[in-house]
């Protein structure tokens, strides 16, 4: 399995996405929907319902193609993070990343801008915070990911008092139930406009990602082991966590805060693929997209009424990482 | 190549740790570096790789200064082992080795099988190639070390300093890394590696190099150390070099009165 992790996860994701088509209140059976995609590049005669193929367009591909995106991008900037962090515990949750970009994301829906301001601020207040963790963690003595962790704490917590307050002053008839929605983590809204928002900015850092892969996989070592490998450092760490800050904070901005993603994917990957990051970031990426596809698909059919996704990932991610917990510390982190 | 320091001088804080310090290591040598704890080992080594800025004074690696060339450049003139290198995503034991392959790479590509080949051979000839396709934190600390070793010489890099490169193995895997640096020493390799036992230090070198707490550097050989007190000085004790006919060679041994 760990020679071909791409392979085998890239099977799982195909199986994901077609499964997820046929399953919802308006089902899309596998060969109905080969046809329907095909149908826009062949000439192939039309034997479904239009009803169907309005189902796949304009309905259920937006939201596989949000929740693969999502999905990809939370999982690969919290193996990112994992990696230049030098510690398995961290997450894009963990260093305030995603309260930054909620924040940023309530604030401008309580100033009433449009889905690109609110992705411009959550991108930017997901980048402040990161920029904040990573000034306190190397400035402590000693032990710099306790530093960082901590720092993460302590900013994931401002940041949400921050949160708390734009709720405090929000109309509390439309403007607070749009903001606690969001927050809890929804790909129910996001439709075309949204995901074109979106597209770039996650599927250009996760190229620029892949195609570093190897070389900030070095970064997992200590500084000085890196440095003296030929790594630049610095720079190999500034991309690497705009990179992943980028994705995080455009997640956030369509989807609220989907969390355990960053955090529990990784570790799966890595049990998979191994450490090599050449081969674990492209693996991310894919299982990511599986996972979130996944949960999506039962968050929209379990019941009459939807679940916010993120409620889901976390009943699915906690008992996990509690698992992760006790089997990897039995090794010693 | 020639390996030099010139007149270089280190403080932390207001604490002075290196004082004009000087040596040449050239080519097919290898040097040991001995002081009490906290005398600036790790600090000169890390001088020498570049991480630090002396106060005052220079090294320099064939002539070009280190703290003017890139990490890259550097990386293929000198490989680095540090004292530990926590494990904290179990990589393969062949990965690691790779990782050496940084400086010969451009910067969006991996290693190829060109570069697979090389590790192998590596491996091959410090007989670790069997533990390839272990994870780093299944194999012992001494073949831990080798690998890392290995990774060093992927590097295509000619000087290797080694940081305490024994301390933390059993004595079979200490007499190990011993005898892999004195091949490398007679492939042509400059070494230097730092540690705190004088056995180790007299044991197959060229030079030995003493640091004493006032942060000078004298550069000497076994030999000289022999009939001179110069040790019991560095460690405050009296200390016993004798001569040891084992019966196939001689070696060195240093005991406490």
């Amino acid at each position: 399995m760990k020679r071909h992790p791409i392979l085998l996860l890239a099977a799982v994701y195909i199986a994901v996405f077609i499964l997820s088509f046929s399953i919802g209140r308006f089902p899309v059976g596998p060969a109905e929907l080969l046809k329907i995609l095909a149908s826009r590049i062949l000439p192939i005669g039309m034997d479904w319902t239009p009803q169907a193929e309005s189902v796949v367009f304009s309905i259920r591909l937006p939201r596989i193609a949000a929740s693969s995106l999502i999905g990809a991008a939370l999982a690969l900037s919290g193996l990112v993070f994992q990696t230049i962090f030098r510690n398995p515990l961290v997450s894009p949750d963990v260093l305030g990343t995603s309260t930054g970009a909620g924040f940023g994301a309530s604030l401008a829906l309580l100033l009433g801008l449009g889905s690109i301001g609110i992705s411009a601020s959550a991108f930017i207040m997901g980048l402040l915070a990161v920029g904040i963790v990573w000034m306190i963690g190397t400035r402590v003595r000693g032990n710099q990911v306790l530093g960082l962790v901590l720092g993460g704490i302590m900013v994931g917590s401002v940041f949400q008092s921050a949160t708390s307050f734009v709720k405090l002053v929000a109309d509390t008839d439309d403007t607070l139930p749009a903001i606690t929605y969001f927050l809890m983590g929804s790909l129910a809204g996001v439709g075309t406009e949204e995901l074109g928002l979106i597209i770039l900015p996650i599927a250009l850092p996760a190229a620029m990602l892949v195609m570093l892969s190897w070389r900030i996989g070095l970064l997992s070592l200590t500084e000085e082991e890196a440095l003296s490998l030929g790594v630049n450092t610095r720079l190999m760490r500034a991309i690497a966590v705009t990179a992943a800050s980028l994705m995080t904070a455009s997640s956030v901005a369509v989807s609220g805060i989907i969390g355990w993603v960053g955090l529990v994917i990784p570790h799966i990957t890595r049990m998979i693929a191994g450490s090599d990051a050449a081969r674990t970031f492209p693996s991310s990426l894919l299982l990511g997209a599986a996972f979130l596809t996944a949960v999506d698909t039962l968050s929209r059919t379990l019941t009459t009424s939807e679940i916010p996704i993120g409620i889901l990932t976390s009943f699915i991610g906690a008992p996990f990482f509690l698992y992760l917990i006790i089997r990897e510390g039995r090794r010693g982190w | 190549m020639v390996i030099e320091a010139k007149g270089i001088s280190f403080s932390y804080g207001g604490r002075k740790v290196l004082e004009g310090v000087s040596f040449r290591l050239g080519d097919a040598s290898l040097a040991a570096l001995l002081g009490r704890n906290g005398a600036g080992k790790t600090t000169l080594l890390r001088i020498l790789m570049g991480f630090l800025r002396p106060s005052a004074g220079s090294a320099s690696a064939d002539g070009k200064d280190i703290s003017r060339i890139s990490p890259r450049e550097r990386a293929r003139m000198i490989a680095y082992i540090p004292q530990s290198s926590p494990i904290i995503f179990p990589h393969t034991v062949r990965d690691i080795v790779l990782m050496g392959r940084a400086s010969s790479l451009p910067v969006f590509s991996r290693p190829g099988k060109e570069d697979e080949r090389r590790a192998d051979e590596v491996m091959e000839s410090l007989g670790i190639l069997h533990l390839s396709s272990r994870a780093a934190d299944a194999v012992s600390g001494g073949e831990r070390q080798l690998a890392l070793i290995a990774r060093a010489l992927v590097q295509d890099a000619k000087v290797l300093l080694l940081d305490e490169p024994t301390s933390s193995l059993d004595y079979a895997n200490q007499l190990k890394v011993l005898e892999t640096m004195a091949e490398l020493r007679d492939r042509g390799y400059t070494v230097l590696f730092t540690t705190h036992s004088p056995d180790q230090a007299l044991m197959d070198t060229d030079s030995v190099m003493l640091i004493d707490d006032c942060g000078h550097i004298g550069i000497t050989d076994a030999d000289t150390l022999i009939s001179s007190d110069r040790l019991s000085a560095l460690y405050g004790r009296k200390l016993c070099i004798r001569r040891i006919d084992t019966g196939r060679n001689e070696r060195i041994a240093c005991v406490p009165e």
